[in-house]
This record gives C-alpha cells, structure tokens and sequence, in this order.
C-alpha cells in the first residue's frame, strides 16, 4: 500500500465493522474511536507484508479481536458492577432502538442490554466467533481462517455460545423483566 | 404452539422483522425455545448503531504517514549465521592445523562440533532458501 489516499480509502472501506464489531466485542461505546484507531495503525504498520485483499480482510479481522481483547481485559480489571437500577447509567450507550410506546421501547432496551451483558460473559472465543457469524455475517470457513481454529471447532463454539447465551438470558429474567 | 395462544410463526417472523413484542409475546419467548432461538438470532444479526466520525479516515492517514516515516528501516543482519560460520572456520582451522584429530578424543570432539555445526547450518539455511 502505497500513499496517504490508498490507506485513506481502506480505512473508509473498513470502518464499519470495526467501529461495530469494537462496540459488540467491548460491550461499550467509551474510546471507540481510539481503539478503532489502533487497529488501524496497527494494519499500517504491517501493511508491507500482505499480498492481496483477501489477507488484507482477514487480518484486519485479527487486529481488530486483538485490540478488542486487550481492551476488554482493561475494563475487566477497572469495572464495577453495573444495575438497570443505577440512575447514572447512561443508557445512550446502549444499542439504540426504534421507538414504540414508552413500556415495549424500555422493554427491548432491557433485552438487548441483557443480551450485551450475556456477551460479555461468554469466553472471548465463543463471543469471538458469535459476532463474526451473526453480527458481520463471515462463513464458518472465513472465521475459521481468522482465527485460526479448525471448522469444526468454530461450530461447536458457535452452539455452545448461543447455549449460553439462552441459558443467561432466562437467568436473568426478573432482572431484565422481558425479552422484547 | 405453545398453550397461552401465541402462533410460534407468526411471532418468530414478527422477530425477524424485528417488530416490537407485546408482553404477552415476549413473556412466550423467554419459555418457548423456538422462539427463544429466533429471538437470539435476530438480535445478534442486528448491527449496533455507531457514529464514525465524517473525517475519522482523513485524520487518520495523515497520522499514519509522518508515523511511517519516522520509523527506522533496517536491514536485519544475519548474525546467528554470521556466527555460525565464524565457528565452523575457526574449528576447521583447529582442526587442520592442529594434531593428528583421529588419535585423541579432543580431536574426535572437534570433529562431532564441526559435523554439528555443518548439519544445523543446513537445517536452517535450507528451509529459507527453498522458501525464495
């Protein structure tokens, strides 16, 4: 890659999944921005070595799971405990939504907060492979060759995360009130 | 279909569109699996909302650059094979030039160096340059 522009329209082209995929892999919108910038300075700074758009994708994929983890490991050592009941919390930073009346939009926000704190408690492999999957819509064989693990691999851990996933999810129903 | 009169399709369908659940709806999806699973489905596929900065990509390549430029380029220098050569001539010119090698057990000892060094310099040279 040669030249400011070059790099400028990669950046332009990628820019969403790593901002979305940052967002679901770290649970927060907090330095998103940073973050999605050390991914892509990172990318720069290995650039030499890639030989066509096919290596580029998959290892922007890594960049980005790696900067996310790392992140994510941050904010496991800082965090407290966050409640539905606590008045600070800033529900902007939560997925945003469509509104319908004010009991069903509270209600959605509820379960799709429930859902992100389920992420958040799955093992970084399986939460790994669930947002490629669901979330950038990659084939079993692409996830398999960003990350490095065997096909068969990625699908168990793609069953076992979404088990968990309902499993935490009916858990915490007295607390999220309902899935909607 | 589960008993509360709730149509497993319709609803899962209702997900998929990602259309608004009553309380009724949504108390049936946190029981029924089915629905439960479509549920899970449509919420991972949905892409979280962010906002990306209009000129996050220009600020971006401009740093990137000037940081490319800063950076030292070097040739790495073979130095473990530099090394190894400097070894292998030093004992084959012990070798050579000292006493009779197959008579004592220091000269058998400098032969097994010199045979050894001779097989890790090609182990570890022919796998580089059958990769060129």
């Amino acid at each position: 890659m040669r030249g400011n522009a070059q790099f400028e329209d990669v950046i332009r082209e990628h820019q969403a999944f790593v901002f979305r995929t940052l967002a679901r892999l770290t649970g927060s919108r907090e330095h998103l921005e940073d973050l999605a910038q050390e991914v892509f300075l990172r990318l720069y700074r290995g650039m030499d070595s890639f030989r066509g758009d096919a290596k580029l994708t998959t290892y922007l994929y890594r960049i980005t799971l790696n900067v996310a983890q790392d992140e994510w490991k941050r904010r496991r050592k800082e965090q407290a405990h966050t409640s539905f009941d606590d008045p600070d919390e800033n529900w902007s930073d939560r997925l945003a939504h469509t509104s319908g009346d004010a009991e069903q939009f509270l209600s959605r926000k509820q379960g799709m907060a429930a859902l992100e704190r389920a992420i958040g408690e799955l093992s970084e492999i399986e939460r790994q492979v669930i947002i490629l999957f669901h979330q950038e819509d990659l084939p079993y064989e692409k996830i398999a060759e960003v990350l490095s693990i065997p096909l068969n691999t990625v699908r168990t851990h793609l069953h076992r995360g979404r088990k968990k996933l309902k499993e935490r999810l009916r858990e915490g129903r007295p607390a999220c009130v309902t899935m909607a | 279909m589960r008993n509360d009169g709730i149509n497993c399709a319709a609803l899962q369908q209702a997900m998929h569109e990602r259309r608004d659940l009553t309380k009724d709806e949504s108390a049936h999806v946190a029981k029924c699996d089915a629905c439960m699973d479509a549920w899970l489905t449509a919420a991972l596929d949905e892409k979280p909302e962010v906002t990306i900065p209009a000129d996050f990509a220009a600020r971006l390549a401009a740093i990137a650059s000037p940081q490319q430029k800063q950076r030292v380029q070097t040739t790495p220098r073979p130095w473990g094979l530099f090394t190894a050569v400097v070894m292998v001539a030093v004992l084959l010119t012990v070798w050579f030039s000292g006493p009779a090698s197959m008579n004592s057990w220091v000269g058998l000892l400098f032969v097994m160096l010199v045979s050894s060094e001779l097989a890790g310099l090609a182990l570890w040279l022919g796998p580089r340059w059958m990769r060129r």
